[in-house]
């Protein structure tokens, strides 16, 4: 798969599942890779840029058991840009089925 | 392969890169672990389908450099500052390109909505960038390069002053007699030690300068958006 489709089908379903609620590293990993079957590290990196885009954001929680967790939200550059990635999505599909029906 | 081996095979791949994200990274990997242990599975197994740390720190190298080429906070050294000057410019003249092609395009889709701004603060925003923002820029590279420039040559005439003053002090060279050789080391080694002072100077401001325009292109970035 070219690399650059794939990295905007992951940021999109990143920037999405972070859309309805924030996740912490662990869980959004586990969401994500059992769906997509990658490797749970791969996500790690992503999500390190997309923080560095300034579309998500990080805090420390603590957590019942154990140590503070760290978790992604969405910001508000974030969903501004996840609408447009939302339409560029839906429009690749929607061009590649014409072509295989 | 367990959690320690883990993640010094990622510390080892991470050298190149900036300490703060280094940590950050390795941070990560370390909650990783702990999340997936109070969840009963055993080391290796999370180790495993991690993947490869190898891999891991190729895609964190690749990542970063993507946030780097639209103005992230990657590496804000001095080295970075031209291509970042460049960089400045060719997203003022897209921009400069953007802005005039699209003032007919939105006449023929009102409906459509966009992100952007509207009309008049983009342009504002690309002029200012295009007259100004872009020269000094361009001013501060070539400021801070003659500086670095200066700062090397004021270095070379010190060691140049030491060594003619030694070598005078055993061989005939005319104009340079051997009493001339305590002042011309004191004077040599004050010269040498103002010029790589300097030199760190500059090379520090070259630096701020960089990371200011680092944060000045993510201004833009977001300034092009509406924020609602």
């Amino acid at each position: 798969m070219d690399t650059q489709l794939k990295k905007g089908a992951m940021d999109l379903c990143v920037l999405s599942i972070l859309e309805k609620k924030d996740y912490y590293g662990y869980e959004l990993v586990q969401k994500i890779s059992k769906v997509l079957t990658i490797s749970e590290g791969t996500l790690y990196p992503i999500l390190k840029r997309l923080k560095n885009e300034q579309w998500l954001e990080t805090y420390l929680k603590e957590s019942k058991e154990g140590p503070a967790r760290k978790y992604y939200g969405i910001t508000r550059t974030g969903k501004i840009h996840l609408k447009k990635l939302k339409e560029d999505w839906k429009e690749f599909i929607k061009k590649v089925n014409e072509i295989i029906k | 392969m367990n959690k320690k081996e883990f993640l010094h095979e990622l510390k080892k791949n991470l050298k190149s890169i900036k300490k703060e994200d280094r940590e950050e990274i390795i941070r990560d990997y370390e909650e990783h672990f702990a999340v997936g242990k109070k969840q009963k599975r055993k080391e290796s197994e999370i180790a495993e389908s991690l993947g490869n740390p190898k891999d891991i720190a190729k895609n964190v190298k690749e990542e970063l450099k993507d946030s780097l080429s639209v103005g992230g906070m990657a590496k804000d050294t001095f080295l970075n500052f031209w291509s970042k000057t460049r960089e400045f410019a060719a997203n003022v003249f897209s921009d400069t390109k953007e802005v005039f092609s699209k003032k007919n395009k939105e006449k023929e889709k009102p409906k459509e909505k966009t992100n952007k701004r509207g009309f008049v603060p983009r342009l504002l925003l690309t002029l200012f960038n295009l007259f100004i923002g872009v020269w000094i820029a361009f001013a501060f590279y070539l400021t801070i390069g003659t500086l670095l420039i200066s700062s090397w040559a004021i270095v070379l005439t010190g060691v140049a002053m030491i060594a003619i003053s030694i070598t005078g002090f055993f061989v005939q060279i005319p104009y340079v007699s051997p009493e001339f050789l305590p002042l011309g080391i004191f004077a040599g080694l004050s010269i040498t030690s103002m010029g790589v002072l300097m030199s760190i100077a500059s090379w520090q401001l070259g630096k701020l300068f960089s990371k200011a325009i680092s944060k000045y292109l993510k201004f833009n970035k977001k300034a092009r958006l509406k924020n609602e």
